[in-house]
């Protein structure tokens, strides 16, 4: 019966420990994601140039990215996607402005934007994605630490 | 129709009768004028008026609103479209632009600052083209009796369709495809420039017969030489036709052995024989038939004339 019980007090304190990561691995994913979208975007607007509201049907998969647009494919208010928390304030008016800009100019414009912006979009993915490696790495050994300490407490 | 209106204006809208309603002007700061059952008249918020300062007044913001609802929220999306002054909307609404042309070199790049919108409404109106089929299919002896022709492929003649603009040339022509598709099966190939023939959206469109292919956003040379080779159609139907090297193809499709039916900006034989661009395709003979629409009117048959330019109905 102990060893049930410190079993799943283990399992508690890394369940905790991935739940301090769900932040960063939001943000890892919200990064993915848009960089794909601009990479979509741009490959759309190169080639076949369908309407921003069919190429988001076509692109469900992207995640709260989508959240930016309502269902007539126009900009949310900032009201709206306050509702994002693990962005920072800074980012959220970055994306904002981002997403004014889509749709509003013509075919080259939209392609300078687009390629303007890739790069920062490619750093930003890679630093999300590093942090969220650091953070679980950190909290994976915290989190087996604490347990083994509750453990060693039990028995 | 017509949903990328703000909705000041789409709401006074639903007070007219839509079926009458062929265009809508939209002017910075200027009353609204419809083209309504034949007559330009000003827009209301309950109705239309004689009276300018009943009428709704347009605005910068309506203006841009417009094109950006009517270009599906993707103004990149249209761009080949804004070069060439309009865009079409999606049922088929043709949206006229002026303002201020941005170049690249000697290339239109954009038009920017629009202050004007000429919001053309397309109609489907079944029986647009019956004086044409009538006067170019039937027999010559009994017009309107006789034994009809057209469904031999041969029996088709080559039309050119004249008129000013306005006067329902593209609703015949909507109509004449439809009619055409029932004669017979026939391949028949509708090049449609800016698709306010068609209409198609999402895979839905103004009614269409059975046998129409549909090449829309192209242009004419391209739809005419590609198409020709990949749809291989018995029939040609092309909007205006407007340069020298539209005629060139026409005449080379002419040469393939496809009927040809297509428009042309004119309201006389006099204007059309004084066309330098059109002088290749009269001595040809390329049109057995040159239909004139009557000026200040829509859809009604002023006169027609053979290939040998003799009249065949009508006053000259």
């Amino acid at each position: 019966m102990k060893w049930i019980f410190c079993i799943a007090l283990f399992v508690l304190c890394l369940a905790v420990s991935m739940l301090f990561t769900r932040k960063y691995f939001k943000r890892k994913t919200f990064y993915y994601n848009i960089y794909f979208f601009n990479e979509k975007l741009l490959a759309e607007i190169v080639f076949s140039k369908l309407p921003l509201p069919k190429f988001i049907e076509k692109h469900q998969n992207l995640g709260d990215c989508l959240l930016f647009f309502d269902s007539e494919k126009k900009i949310y208010t900032p009201e709206e996607y306050q509702k994002i928390t693990y962005l920072t304030e800074d980012e959220k008016v970055y994306f904002f402005d981002y997403y004014q800009m889509l749709g509003k100019s013509d075919a080259k414009s939209q392609r300078e934007y687009l390629e303007s912006v890739r790069q920062e979009l490619q750093q930003k993915k890679t630093q999300e994605e590093e942090n969220y490696k650091k953070h679980f790495t950190l909290n994976l050994k915290l989190g087996i630490l604490v347990g083994l300490i509750g453990i060693l407490i039990l028995l | 129709m017509l949903d990328f209106l703000p909705m000041s204006l789409y709401t006074a809208i639903q007070n007219i009768n839509t079926n009458l309603l062929y265009e809508m002007r939209l002017r910075v700061n200027q009353p609204v004028v419809i083209s309504y059952a034949g007559r330009y008249i000003y827009l209301t918020n309950t109705g239309t008026s004689l009276n300018a300062n009943m009428a709704i007044v347009a605005t910068l913001q309506d203006i841009e609103e417009c094109i950006y609802k009517a270009s599906d929220y993707s103004i990149y999306a249209v761009t080949e479209q804004i070069q060439q002054g309009f865009i079409t909307a999606k049922f088929g609404e043709r949206i006229g632009l002026a303002g201020a042309y941005v170049y690249e070199g000697k290339q239109l790049q954009n038009i920017r600052e629009i202050t004007s919108l000429n919001i053309r409404v397309p109609h489907a109106v079944v029986g647009a083209a019956d004086g044409i089929m009538q006067a170019c299919l039937y027999t010559q002896g009994n017009r309107g009796e006789g034994e009809k022709k057209g469904n031999n492929l041969e029996e088709i003649p080559n039309i050119l369709l004249c008129s000013s603009a306005g006067c329902g040339k593209t609703t015949i022509l909507r109509d004449l495809a439809k009619q055409l598709s029932t004669l017979g099966i026939f391949n028949i190939l509708l090049s449609d420039e800016r698709n306010e023939i068609t209409a198609i959206h999402c895979g839905q469109a103004l009614e269409l017969g059975c046998g129409i292919d549909v090449i829309r956003y192209a242009k004419k040379e391209d739809a005419l030489q590609l198409g020709l080779r990949a749809m291989r159609p018995d029939i040609i139907i092309t909007d205006e036709i407007v340069t020298r090297e539209e005629v060139a193809t026409l005449l080379q499709t002419y040469y393939s052995g496809v009927k040809i039916i297509s428009t042309l900006h004119a309201t006389s034989m006099d204007d059309l024989q004084n066309m330098p661009m059109l002088m290749p395709a009269l001595q040809d003979k390329l049109f057995d038939y040159y239909v004139f629409l009557k000026s200040g009117s829509i859809g009604q048959i002023a006169t027609i004339y053979d290939k040998n330019f003799q009249l065949v109905q009508g006053v000259r």
